[in-house]
C-alpha cells in the first residue's frame, strides 16, 4: 500500500520543505504531490527515486505495486568473470582512474564529512576548490555516496538544488514523536536574534496578506530558512503562507492550549 | 483571661498617660524578678534575630556613664557587630549614629533593661528620644534609685510617661513571634530552557499537571503584568532604543524581575515579559551563555533579601553602607550618585527620585566610540540611574534611610547632597571618595563585583583595552532591541484581540 499522505506531509515538514519547495527540488509542479501515493504513478522514474532519496522513503511506498518487483533478481550482463563485482561499483566503471583516486567509500566519506562541516549547500566546484580534487572525483564520490546511502549511516546525502548538494539527518530512523522533541530542543535552546525575530514578527503580522508578506520574505530569506529549519514555523501550503508553530501561538498566548485555538 | 489595661491599673504617673501612645514607660520591677528576666531573655533573642525591627532590647554596659557608650550599646542591640563598632571610633558621632538608625528602623519599642543603672543625663535623651521617634522607651527599673526623678526628668522632654507593674509585662510587651517563611512552591520544579518562543508549551509538556499549574499562574500574571507597563510605555519606542531601554531596565530591575530572589520564578518572570515585549515590538533578549551553569539564578536582584543585606548592615557609619548598597543594587560604579539631593530620597529609603535639576557629571569615557560600541552590542542601554525612579528592595531601605536620618541630623536641607564630602557638607561627595566606601565595603563581604574593580584590574582600565561597560541589563546577560515599528502595529494583541484560529 503506498503511502498515506500524512506520513508523506510528516516527512516533507521534517526535511524543511514546503510542497511548493520540493515540487521546484524535483522539477516538478507541486500539485503532482498533493495527493496519496497513486497520484506519483504517472510520474518519471527518476523523480520517484529523487523523491524516495529526498525524504528517504522506500519508492515502493510511493508506489504501489513497485514492491511485487523490486524483489526480481538483477539480470547479469553476457561475458563477465565470476571474480567481477555486479552490480558495479561507479569505481569499477569504464573510464580509468584518475591519477589522485582513492577507494570509492574513502572518497564518499570524505565528501560527506566535508558537507556536514561546511553546514550549507556546495557545488561539485567547491568541493573540488575545499579538497584539492578533480571536479571528476568528487562527482564519482558524489554519485557513489548516492548509490550507497548506507555510508552515510545516520544523515543522508541531499541535492538542494540544481549540482549542490549537503548532508542532513536522515528522516527514516526516528519516529515522528522522536522527531517532534528533538525539534524541541532545537526550538529551546538558542536565544532568538533580532534578525530571526523580525522574521517571527512578520509571519504573526503578516498572516493572511500574502502579498506583503512575500515582499517581505524575499528580503529575509535565510531568516525564513533558519525559522523552518528550527521549526518556529512552518509553510506547508506554500511560501506566501507561513504559520507559527503550535508551541509559538500558545507561548505567546495566542492559544489557550498548544491543541485547541478554539479555546481562545 | 484577657490581658488587663495598664492604664487602668497602678499607673502612677500623668492620669493623660497611656502606654499605647508614645511615652516613656516606668516597668518597676522592684524585686529584679525572674519573670521579668525570663521575659527579656526571649525578647532580646527574638528582637536580635529580627534586627533592624521596631522592638529593640538595649543592655546598658555595666558602669558607663557616658553617652558614647550608650549609644555603642543602642547600636550593638540595634544588630550591629560590636567589633565593627570599635573598629570604627565613632567618638561623639555614635549618638547620632544611633539616632539615625533607631529612625531608620521605625523602632516602635526601645526597651531598657536595668534602667536604674543609668546616669541621670541618660533619662532626658531618652524622654527627648521618645518624642523625636514617636516610640515607647520602656524603662526597666530593676534596683534602688529614683525613678520618680527619671520620670520627671524624662516628662521634662515632654513626653507623657505611665507606670507598670513587672506582670503586665507579657501582654505589654509581648515575644514577636518568628516570622513564617513562605513556601517555595517551585523548590523542585525543574523548568525547560526553551527560549521564550516555546517556553510556556515546553513547560506544559513537560511538567506535572499541579507543578505546571502554579508556573502557568505565574506566567500569566507576569505576562499581565507586563501587559500594562507596555501600554504606558508604548510611547517611548519612538523615542529610540535607550530611552525604552532605561524604562525598561528600571521597571525589571525594581519591579518585575529583581525583586524575585527564586531563580525559577525569576525564569517564569522572564519569559512571559519577553513574550509580551516581543509582539509589542520590543525584543528582550537574553543570552544566558556567559552566565554560568546556573543562569536563572543571575536573574534575580542583587540585594533582595535579608541575608545579602545584613553585611552591609553592621557598622554604623550609614554612608558606606548606603552608597554600597546601591551601587549593588544598580550594579553600576556610583558614577551618578553626586546627582541626588536629599529631598529627592523618600525618609524611609524605598524611593530614589529622579532630581528636577541634574548635577552628575558623567565620566568621558562615556562619549568614547569603543565604549559606545560595548554598549551597543551588549545590553543596548546606557543605564543611567538618576534619569529614573529607583526603588530600593524592602530589606535594603532601612540602610538609605539611616543614612537620610543621619543626613538631616547633621542639619542637610532638601536641596544639600544626599552623599555629602564629610569635609564640605554642602558639597557632593566625590566619585572617587565614593567608590572608596564601596570598593571597602564590598571587599569586607569578600564580594567584588566587575563594576568596583580598582585600575590595577586590567578589565576595569581603560588604558590600551576596552572598559568593561556596566549595567544591571548587562550583569543578567540581557539586551533590547527594537523591532519593525510597521510589523508591530500589525500584530494582533494576544489577549485584546482573538484572530488566530
Amino acid at each position: 500500500m503506498a503511502i498515506t499522505d500524512t506520513i508523506f506531509r510528516q516527512r516533507a515538514r521534517a526535511a524543511g520543505l514546503s510542497i511548493w519547495e520540493l515540487g521546484d527540488l524535483l522539477g516538478i509542479h507541486p500539485h503532482q504531490l498533493g495527493g496519496d501515493g497513486q497520484r506519483l504513478d504517472h510520474l518519471p522514474c527518476t523523480v520517484i527515486i529523487d523523491l524516495a532519496r529526498r525524504l528517504d522513503i522506500h519508492p515502493a511506498d510511493l508506489v504501489d505495486g513497485l514492491d511485487s518487483v523490486l524483489a526480481n533478481p538483477r539480470a547479469a550482463p553476457p561475458a563477465l568473470s565470476a571474480t567481477v563485482e555486479w552490480p558495479p561499483s561507479v569505481a569499477t566503471a569504464a573510464d580509468p582512474e584518475p591519477p589522485d583516486a582513492s577507494s570509492p567509500e574513502h572518497d564518499a566519506g570524505v565528501i560527506q564529512v566535508a558537507l556536514a562541516h561546511a553546514g550549507e549547500p556546495l557545488s561539485i566546484d567547491e568541493l573540488a576548490t575545499a579538497l584539492d580534487w578533480t571536479p571528476r572525483r568528487v562527482t564519482a564520490a558524489l554519485d557513489h555516496a548516492q548509490r550507497h546511502p548506507q555510508l552515510a549511516s545516520p544523515v543522508a546525502l541531499r541535492r538542494t538544488g540544481p549540482g549542490l548538494y549537503t548532508v542532513t539527518a536522515r528522516l527514516d530512523c526516528l519516529t515522528p514523536a522522536q522527531r517532534d522533541h528533538l525539534g524541541e530542543a532545537q526550538l529551546a535552546r538558542r536565544p532568538l536574534s533580532p534578525e530571526h525575530a523580525h522574521m517571527l514578527l512578520a509571519v504573526l503580522a503578516l498572516w493572511g496578506d500574502a502579498e506583503d508578506y512575500l515582499a517581505y520574505r524575499g528580503e529575509h530569506l535565510d531568516a525564513e530558512r533558519e525559522l523552518k529549519r528550527v521549526g518556529l514555523i512552518h509553510a506547508e501550503h506554500g511560501p506566501h503562507h507561513p504559520e507559527a508553530h503550535a508551541d509559538v501561538r500558545y507561548s505567546l498566548r495566542y492559544w489557550n492550549t498548544p491543541e485547541d485555538p478554539q479555546g481562545c | 483571661m484577657t490581658a488587663p489595661l495598664a492604664p487602668d491599673l497602678l499607673v502612677e504617673a500623668s492620669e493623660e498617660s497611656s502606654p499605647a501612645q508614645p511615652c516613656v514607660v516606668l516597668v518597676r520591677n522592684d524585686d529584679d524578678g525572674v519573670g521579668v528576666r525570663e521575659h527579656l531573655k526571649f525578647f532580646g533573642e527574638s528582637t536580635t534575630r529580627a534586627a533592624p525591627a521596631p522592638r529593640v532590647l538595649v543592655r546598658p554596659t555595666p558602669g558607663a556613664t557616658d553617652q558614647t557608650t550608650f549609644a555603642l550599646d543602642v547600636l550593638t542591640a540595634l544588630g550591629k557587630n560590636p567589633q565593627v563598632l570599635a573598629g570604627e571610633q565613632l567618638g561623639a558621632s555614635a549618638w547620632s549614629y544611633a539616632r539615625a538608625w533607631l529612625a531608620a528602623a521605625q523602632v516602635t519599642d526601645l526597651v531598657v533593661d536595668r534602667a536604674h543603672q543609668l546616669p541621670a543625663q541618660r533619662w532626658g535623651e531618652l524622654g527627648e528620644l521618645a518624642a523625636e521617634l514617636g516610640c515607647r522607651v520602656w524603662l526597666v527599673w530593676s534596683g534602688p534609685g529614683h525613678s520618680q526623678a527619671a520620670m520627671d526628668s524624662a516628662r521634662g522632654a515632654g513626653v507623657r510617661c505611665a507606670s507598670v507593674l513587672p506582670e503586665w509585662l507579657p501582654w505589654l510587651l509581648p515575644v514577636p513571634a518568628r516570622p513564617q517563611q513562605p513556601d517555595d512552591q517551585l523548590f523542585d520544579t525543574v523548568l525547560p530552557l526553551a527560549e521564550f518562543t516555546t517556553f510556556r508549551a515546553a513547560a506544559r509538556r513537560h511538567l506535572p499537571p499541579a507543578q505546571f499549574e502554579t508556573v502557568d499562574r505565574l506566567y500569566l500574571d507576569a505576562a499581565g503584568i507586563a501587559d500594562a507597563w507596555l501600554a504606558d510605555h508604548q510611547h517611548l519606542r519612538a523615542e529610540g532604543r535607550e530611552r525604552i531601554g532605561g524604562a525598561l531596565a528600571a521597571w525589571l530591575r525594581d519591579d518585575q524581575l529583581g525583586p524575585h530572589h527564586r531563580p525559577s520564578e525569576a525564569l517564569i518572570v522572564l519569559r512571559a515579559t519577553q513574550a509580551v515585549l516581543f509582539v509589542g515590538g520590543v525584543l528582550l533578549r537574553w543570552n544566558p551563555a556567559a552566565l554560568g551553569p546556573n543562569p536563572a539564578g543571575r536573574l534575580c536582584g542583587t540585594i533582595d533579601t535579608r541575608q545579602r543585606v545584613h553585611e552591609l548592615y553592621v557598622g554604623a557609619r550609614t554612608a558606606p553602607g548606603a552608597i554600597t548598597a546601591l551601587s549593588l543594587h544598580l550594579n553600576q560604579p556610583p558614577l551618578y550618585f553626586d546627582c541626588w539631593r536629599l529631598g529627592d530620597v523618600a525618609t524611609d529609603g524605598s524611593v530614589l527620585n529622579p532630581p528636577g535639576l541634574h548635577r552628575h557629571k558623567a565620566p568621558a569615557y562615556l562619549s568614547y566610540p569603543d565604549h559606545q560600541a560595548a554598549i551597543a552590542t551588549t545590553s543596548g542601554v546606557t543605564e543611567i540611574p538618576c534619569a529614573y525612579t529607583v526603588r530600593i528592595p524592602a530589606p535594603a531601605q532601612v540602610l538609605l534611610a539611616a543614612h537620610h536620618a543621619y543626613r538631616r541630623h547633621q542639619g542637610a536641607t532638601a536641596d544639600d547632597p544626599f552623599f555629602a564630602d564629610p569635609t564640605k557638607p554642602a558639597d557632593a561627595a566625590t566619585y572617587s571618595r565614593l567608590r572608596s566606601h564601596a570598593v571597602r565595603t564590598a571587599a569586607r563581604l569578600h564580594h567584588t563585583p566587575g563594576w568596583l574593580h580598582l585600575d590595577d584590574c586590567r578589565y576595569g582600565a581603560d588604558i590600551g583595552l576596552h572598559r568593561r561597560a556596566p549595567g544591571w541589563l548587562i550583569e543578567r546577560g540581557l539586551s533590547v532591541h527594537l523591532l519593525d515599528p510597521a510589523l508591530a502595529e500589525r500584530v494582533p494583541h494576544p489577549v485584546r484581540r482573538q484572530q488566530w484560529r
